[in-house]
């Protein structure tokens, strides 16, 4: 696309995120993230994907972000601060919405190698509070996927 | 069929694993025999109860939103897909259950896709929900 891609992990993950496309890896542990993009992006960035739920970091999105860009958040409570109207940034709960044929191009773009599969944590279904307790505590090493049963 | 349910909202000890009825598919529905799905924060954000003013709630809620899985029967009114297809789907948008932990889902033909052969089943339930949330917010929400 492009573009040139910031994202957020541990050190011990920087290569699994450079290949999945990511262009600068900040280590959140040992880095103020928001810094790191203000040195780096002075203007921002034109578009920022925030997939954590507390508040604090929908706005700390918006603060990173350049004015007239976009936010999207997974937090239902809409962010309220004077920079975004500032800066114009349209900041959007994204919610996905079904879409097969759309989903057909994605997988098309799978079954012909242009996108790869992520690196996976397979349970089984019995296994479902377990994987739930893991999903809460932000500890997850891959996708997690359930096995229901084999076809 | 076996499944995984919750029937009220709480912490992860509310889900069981027990039998609930095989869905029946509707005529744009194809019905699912499952093989994997996925785990979303959405999952455990709709368990909770956190998100419970924004959907609808089919109960004995049966979570799970990304299917992979067989296809095993077709409503009469579903023009392409088959029996015996292999597809991939997102099941809900602003509502959820009977989702795919079980052992058969009932969805949408709008809402399914034919899996690719050189992905597993594995790979392809890992993948639904992210990818549409990452499409349409790269594409759509500017």
């Amino acid at each position: 696309m492009g573009a040139k891609g910031y994202t957020t992990t541990r050190s011990k993950n920087f290569d699994y995120v450079v290949s999945r496309g990511a262009d600068v890896p900040i280590d959140y542990k040992r880095a103020n993230y928001v810094h790191v993009l203000k040195e780096h992006e002075p203007d921002g960035g034109s578009m920022t994907l925030e997939t954590l739920e507390d508040k604090i970091y929908v706005e700390n999105a918006i603060r990173v972000t350049k004015a007239g860009g976009t936010v999207i958040y997974m937090n239902n409570e809409p962010p309220e601060m004077p920079e975004k109207n500032d800066k114009g940034i349209h900041a959007e709960w994204v919610h996905h919405r079904p879409d097969g044929a759309m989903l057909q191009t994605i997988m098309d773009l799978y079954g012909n190698g242009t996108f790869t599969a992520p690196k996976m944590e397979v349970m089984g279904l019995e296994d479902a509070a377990e994987a739930h307790r893991k999903s809460e505590s932000w500890r997850t090493n891959g996708k997690m996927v359930l096995h229901v049963q084999d076809i | 069929m076996k499944a995984v349910y919750y029937e009220e909202f709480g912490s992860a000890d509310i889900l069981k694993l027990g039998e609930q009825p095989k869905p029946e598919p509707g005529p744009d529905q194809v019905l699912v025999k499952v093989a994997a799905t996925s785990v979303n924060p959405i999952d455990r954000r709709l368990r909770s109860g956190e998100l419970k003013d924004f959907f609808q709630y089919s109960w004995p809620v049966i979570p799970g939103w990304d299917v992979a899985g067989r296809s095993e029967a077709v409503g009469e009114d579903v023009e392409d897909f088959q029996v015996g297809d292999d597809g991939v789907g997102l099941g809900f948008t602003w509502s959820v259950g009977p989702g795919a932990y079980a052992e058969y889902m009932a969805i949408d033909e709008t809402a399914i896709a034919k899996k690719p052969a050189n992905l597993s089943w594995h790979e392809a339930a890992s993948l639904p929900l992210v990818n549409l949330t990452a499409w349409q917010s790269l594409n759509e929400s500017y």
